[in-house]
């Protein structure tokens, strides 16, 4: 195929995609927005919303773990497992996940805090700013006076 | 003459221990001696390979794959031997941040170890020019591309008949099957895929089926997708097959229809390759080296939204000269790629170097 024809065959593609757009627009917002949850790039190590979104990604403990194997004894000997452990690993999955979104819950009002306490420290640092300002100022004027 | 060639991990089935053995074959068909070094060796390969602290010298070349952090980088920083790299590449460490911290570590880690290599390399060789890229910006002098050696005769061995039974018996309806081939790692989007394969099924296709094959890298992102799956209501109709074996592997190959890759990082992509020579045709996001492996044998789009991926597959599978001419291109890129044509490839590489480096063959 030549490369521009490829290109035609993407340019009908965007049209053809346009067109159905509102054919299932809510359907579409859903899964956009439950892909986008899985993006893989992080913004900064030291983003306090990443390490948050880190800790969220942690929290759901998965008590049903994967039993494929290259090799079926394996396989059969992760089921049998599986099947005689499940009980034990429910109850206590249970208890971390709710740890982790007790700390999830924490974590995020401790940030919100941080967010509120950083405005009121900003804006208390324009007022002394502004103050200092206009006390120079008064300085001058009785100077030269 | 001998040739050796170190890796970190030699592992069954793995693209690059299969390039490793196949230019270990190359090797000694053209008459060089050539042995393989790796750290962590495991069944069946423990009669392919050494032990790498066993390692007593004697090669006139040595040739070590880098991909991820190994302390044989500093071993082979001591050894006499002239150095010939072959970069597969190494996923930058962002991808995992998030998922996987400590394997985010251990690949900065890998980049900090590819640079001290490089004032000992003589030559450094990349299956794509976007690694070759990163080998140059990190100060390699001398660099090459030099593809990756992949045996298509191995693909013609039986395929699993029960899973082949299995997979052409779920196409209830005739749906069409997706696929995506590749270790389960969040620089390999699935998530995206999944996403582009709701959006096809909800707007062309509710018989349609998604199999996604390879190990697991990250077990967060695995769990992950699972939910993805489950929140989106395709438990019946998305398969993570996890790794299987290569007989099962032909099967999948063998019954899919379309293969997506939403990658955003891929120094090489080898399954792209398998699915041209299975005549499956290829619909990818062109990010990293993904657009110089498919060249014109595939549908390589700019941007990955599930809309346009769901609407190009739909347009590829429902264009029967389109996809015809797609499988057509994809036969004769995955023919480019053959083992004579690559090996050659790879031999005349080596060759030039020996011959500048007046290595001469005993």
């Amino acid at each position: 195929m030549e490369g521009a024809q490829r290109q035609a065959l993407i340019e009908q593609v965007g049209v053809a995609a346009r067109e159905r757009a509102a054919l299932a627009s809510s359907y579409l917002a859903r899964v956009r927005a439950a892909t986008a949850r899985l993006e893989a790039t992080s913004r900064s190590s030291s983003d306090i919303s990443d390490a948050l979104l880190a800790v969220g990604d942690h929290a759901n403990l998965d008590v049903d773990p994967p039993t494929a194997s290259r090799w079926k004894a394996f396989t059969l000997v992760k089921l049998v497992v599986k099947r005689l452990t499940r009980w034990y690993f429910v109850y206590v999955g249970q208890q971390i996940t709710s740890l982790g979104y007790a700390v999830i819950r924490f974590g995020t009002a401790t940030v919100e805090r941080a967010e509120r306490l950083e405005e009121a420290t900003q804006a208390l640092q324009e007022r002394v700013d502004a103050l200092e300002a206009r006390v120079e100022q008064l300085h001058h004027d009785v100077d030269d006076v | 003459m001998r040739i050796d060639q170190f890796l970190p991990t030699f592992v069954p089935d793995d693209a690059i221990a299969n390039h490793v053995l196949c230019s270990r074959d190359t090797f000694r068909q053209e008459g060089y001696e050539s042995k393989i070094w790796a750290d962590e060796i495991l069944a069946p390969l423990h009669n392919q390979a050494r032990q790498y602290l066993e390692y007593s010298g004697g090669a006139d070349v040595v040739m070590y794959h880098a991909s991820t952090h190994s302390p044989m980088v500093d071993f082979l920083r001591a050894r006499p031997e002239p150095l010939v790299i072959y970069y597969h590449n190494i996923t930058p460490a962002r991808f995992f941040t998030r998922w996987e911290p400590l394997a985010a570590d251990s690949m900065e880690a890998a980049r900090v170890e590819l640079r001290q290599l490089v004032p000992i390399t003589r030559l450094a060789m990349a299956p794509s020019r976007y690694s070759e890229t990163e080998l140059i910006e990190l100060g390699y002098p001398r660099t090459t591309v030099s593809p990756l050696l992949v045996n298509f005769d191995e693909y013609e061995k039986r395929a699993s008949r029960k899973l082949l039974a299995r997979l052409r018996g779920n196409g209830v309806g005739n749906g069409a099957r997706w696929l995506f081939v590749g270790r389960v790692a969040p620089n390999k989007c699935q998530h995206d895929v999944i996403g582009a394969f709701a959006a096809y099924r909800h707007i062309f296709d509710p018989n349609a089926r998604l199999q996604l094959v390879g190990g697991v890298t990250s077990d967060l992102y695995y769990r992950s997708l699972r939910r993805l799956v489950a929140e989106l209501g395709l438990e019946d109709s998305v398969e993570l097959l996890g790794s299987i074996p290569f007989e099962q592997l032909l099967a999948v190959y063998h019954s899919s229809d379309v293969f997506v890759c939403l990658s955003e990082h891929e120094g090489f992509c080898v399954p792209i390759l398998e699915s041209m020579h299975f005549g499956i045709p290829i619909i990818a996001y062109g990010a990293a080296a993904v657009p110089e492996t498919v060249g014109d044998a595939g549908l390589v789009l700019g941007d990955k939204d599930p809309l346009t991926v769901a609407c190009a597959v739909d347009r590829i599978l429902s264009d029967q000269s389109l996809r015809a001419e797609l499988v057509r291109a994809g036969r004769l890129r995955a023919h480019d790629f053959a083992l004579p044509n690559t090996s050659r490839a790879l031999l005349k590489t080596l060759s030039c170097f020996l011959a500048k480096h007046q290595v001469k063959r005993g």
